[in-house]
């Protein structure tokens, strides 16, 4: 038998101590896919020929609301957001094989999540989206840019495509093709089965019919990435995994990936969040730059780009805003002596490619404005890595409550168009307003968008994914300056990636300074105390500025403020009479000078 | 007194006067006249204006405000607010209107008056600098 089951309910109190549901996750997987593929139906694809069977598909509602109901049905057996229509005695449900026992948080701890997936509205759903080939391990099949960024991320720490040969294009959702053997058996390629859902009833527990049949391995990730959390342990699996870790192939095994990867998953958070995006979305622009002659690198861009996408969307998670994980995570990383491992090299790049720097004595990531030219690493296909928490446990409990603390409580931010909303975190999505949510979206647009405008320009990749480039225009949507937060804590601050930020997109409005900056706050740090007033207000954009750049090619108002002004006009993509319209309608304003020479 | 004295106070006066403006005997006022397809539907345009000099001062329409004066340079722009209809939109003051034809503006956008606050497309517009 597998020594790493799940089977025995050990739980001291050390392990109580430590081990909340240690998934420091970010917005739950049917928000990430719900969000990127709003953002992903704004996206005009231009002239670009995409490799079927990625393309921009339509859909109904019901088409597109059926992909959240599979997924809740597979987990917990209802297709609804009433969770008093849940039965823990439907067979043929996840959550119904795999024992739990809320009361000790003894066994499996993925049923409250799951009942807790958010099947949209009509009204909340995108009437198309891009959707993306990737392989499953036994064939190509086509996931949505939202399943994607879901995936990548929480579930898959690297992309991995091939770049030669027929492959080319082809991008690895799973670590392996051949069969795994699995508790006495071997199963087929492809199929995801539910062994470890041994909750079994009837005389002498001989009736197991409460496990799900198995499924094709794009099915089940398909769920996931709908929403479906895997089943993993309630103590964040510090006793024991459910899978081994060769067993891909049972649906325990993506539960304890999940948290596996969530135990170093810094590149979701702050500093290394924004490192990661930029680094992604330059490399997904590299790929873009390919297809220009092979559109089967189309593959590829958007793949990278879903990743990036993951990190774009969690830096609206206010959790995410103020906690950092880097120093834990590359402490754990060594702990388990995997610094050196390819697929945590391929990830550092990624990182320096976004303009990440680790300083290899504390682990923290800081900032630069220099992009390095583009370059990807090869990258291994399997990119498992066993991250155990160990000493760092403690450390992690504090970020993720610090996390929990903040998603929970939320803000009111700004970001690099000065467009001031509020944010929360995670399983919330639905409680944002749409105001926040429209913010989001366009992030998500903007970000897609550049890859298909990058397709169609004359410039070198190299010039696109400059500094100051509009190809990074996304991230003037992120916010980067706390107006207020339930707390008072960060009141009027400046996120810890603002002026690094404001460099990378030419945005203009972070002062350079290091006052009012939120400090580095991770588990080994304690929360700053309450502000009575705000640390800093950001100067606004002068009168004199918005007319001069209005009637002039070269004004003096930053991109951020043109695109702000946009965004509350016409929001058109530019700044122009319309957007000036809006805001003296807005503001009030009087010409400042007469109409005579002085 | 005589011819010559005559004159030569008359050169006087006029000196005078053009100590207070800088202006010649030409000095007066142009208006730039709008045609628009969408009438009374607008609400902000940007004017370039060009010329032999910048005017010595623009001023908009009774009901529009203007925005980016003075002018300085030609050429040199302006954008003016409020609900634009056909006929003048503004009025230049320049140093010599009979170089009327020498003026020019022209129409950089417009946007609509509503809340959309659209930009328009030029198709159909024009201005014309008149005396």
């Amino acid at each position: 038998m597998p020594q790493s089951r799940l089977t025995l309910v050990v739980a001291t109190a050390l392990i109580i101590a430590v081990s909340p549901f240690a998934a420091v996750a970010s917005y739950n997987s049917e928000e990430h896919k719900l969000i990127v593929d709003r953002g992903a139906a704004l996206v005009n694809i231009r002239s670009a020929v995409l490799p079927l069977p990625t393309r921009m598909l339509n859909y109904t509602s019901t088409q597109m609301i059926a992909g959240y109901k599979a997924a809740k049905h597979l987990a917990v057996g209802i297709e609804s957001n009433d969770a008093s229509q849940y039965s823990d005695q439907t067979r043929k449900v996840q959550d119904n094989s795999y024992w739990s026992d809320p009361s000790t948080r003894a066994g499996f701890a993925q049923l409250a999540g799951n009942l807790n997936i958010h099947v949209p509205l009509a009204s909340e759903v995108a009437p198309r989206t891009i959707v993306v080939t990737i392989w499953d391990g036994t064939a190509d099949a086509a996931m949505t840019m939202g399943e994607l960024a879901a995936l990548y991320g929480d579930y898959r720490r690297t992309v991995n495509c091939s770049t030669t040969g027929t492959t080319t294009g082809r991008c690895y959702l799973t670590n392996r093709n051949s069969p795994q053997y699995v508790i006495g058996w071997t199963r087929p390629d492809g199929i995801i089965d539910f062994a470890y859902g041994d909750d079994c009833f009837g005389a002498l527990n001989l009736d197991c019919g409460w496990r799900p049949d198995p499924v094709a391995t794009r099915t089940y990730l398909r769920a996931i990435g709908s929403g479906l959390w895997p089943p993993y342990g309630g103590y964040g699996n510090q006793v024991q995994n459910t899978a081994y870790a060769s067993e891909e192939l049972d649906a325990g095994w993506w539960g304890d990936e999940m948290l596996r990867i969530a135990n170093v998953n810094d590149w979701h958070f702050s500093q290394a969040a924004v490192a990661w995006y930029v680094g992604m979305h330059r490399l997904a622009l590299k790929y873009v730059a390919l297809a220009r002659s092979d559109n089967r690198y189309w593959n590829v861009a958007l793949n990278y780009e879903a990743s990036a996408l993951h990190s774009l969307t969690d830096l609206f998670a206010f959790g995410h805003v103020v906690t950092s994980r880097d120093r834990t995570s590359f402490k754990i990383m060594g702990i388990n002596n995997l610094t050196g491992d390819p697929a945590y090299a391929w990830m550092e790049n990624v990182s320096a490619m976004g303009g990440g720097y680790r300083d290899p004595g504390t682990g923290k990531v800081e900032l630069t404005s220099i992009l390095p030219n583009i370059a990807d690493m090869t990258n291994n296909r399997n990119d498992f890595m066993e991250t155990d928490r160990g000493s760092w446990a403690f450390v992690a409990k504090t970020e993720h409550d610090y996390h929990d603390q903040f998603n929970n409580g939320g803000a009111t931010v700004m970001n690099l168009k000065r467009q001031e909303f509020s944010i929360f975190g995670d399983a919330k999505l639905r409680f944002t307003p749409e105001a926040t949510q429209r913010v989001i979206v366009e992030a998500v647009r903007a970000s897609i968008q550049s890859l298909f405008d990058a397709y169609e320009s004359p410039k070198s990749i190299d010039v696109i994914g400059a500094v100051g480039s509009s190809y990074f225009d996304a991230l003037l949507n992120i916010p980067v300056y706390v107006k207020s937060n339930t707390g008072n804590q960060f009141n009027g601050m400046w996120a810890r990636y603002a002026i690094k930020m404001d460099a990378i997109t030419g945005a203009g409005i972070v002062p350079d300074t290091t006052h009012c900056v939120i400090p580095f706050l991770d588990g080994q740090e304690t929360v700053p105390a309450a502000r009575a007033t705000p640390c800093a207000t950001p100067a606004s954009p002068s009168q004199t500025a918005i007319v001069s750049q209005l009637l002039q090619a070269n004004g003096d108002l930053g991109k951020g403020d043109q695109q702000g002004l946009d965004a509350s006009g016409n929001a058109n993509g530019g700044y122009d009479v319309g957007d000036f319209l809006a805001w003296v309608r807005r503001t009030n304003a009087t010409p400042s000078a007469k109409g005579g020479r002085p | 007194m005589n011819r010559a004295c005559a004159a030569l106070l008359a050169l006087l006066a006029i000196g005078c006067s053009d100590d207070s403006t800088g202006a010649g005997a030409n000095h007066g006022t142009l208006r730039v006249e709008l045609t628009s397809p969408n009438s009374g539907l607008d609400g902000a345009a940007v004017v370039v204006l060009t010329g032999p000099a910048a005017p010595r001062s623009v001023t908009a329409a009774t009901g529009l405000t203007l925005w980016g004066a003075p002018v300085t340079t030609t050429p040199g722009s302006v954008a003016v607010t409020g609900v634009l209809s056909t006929g003048a939109i503004l009025t230049l003051e320049v140093d010599d209107v009979t170089l009327v034809s020498q003026y020019s503006a022209t129409l950089r956008e417009v946007a609509a008056h509503d809340t959309t606050v659209a930009l328009r497309a030029l198709a159909g517009y024009s201005l014309t600098v008149v005396r």
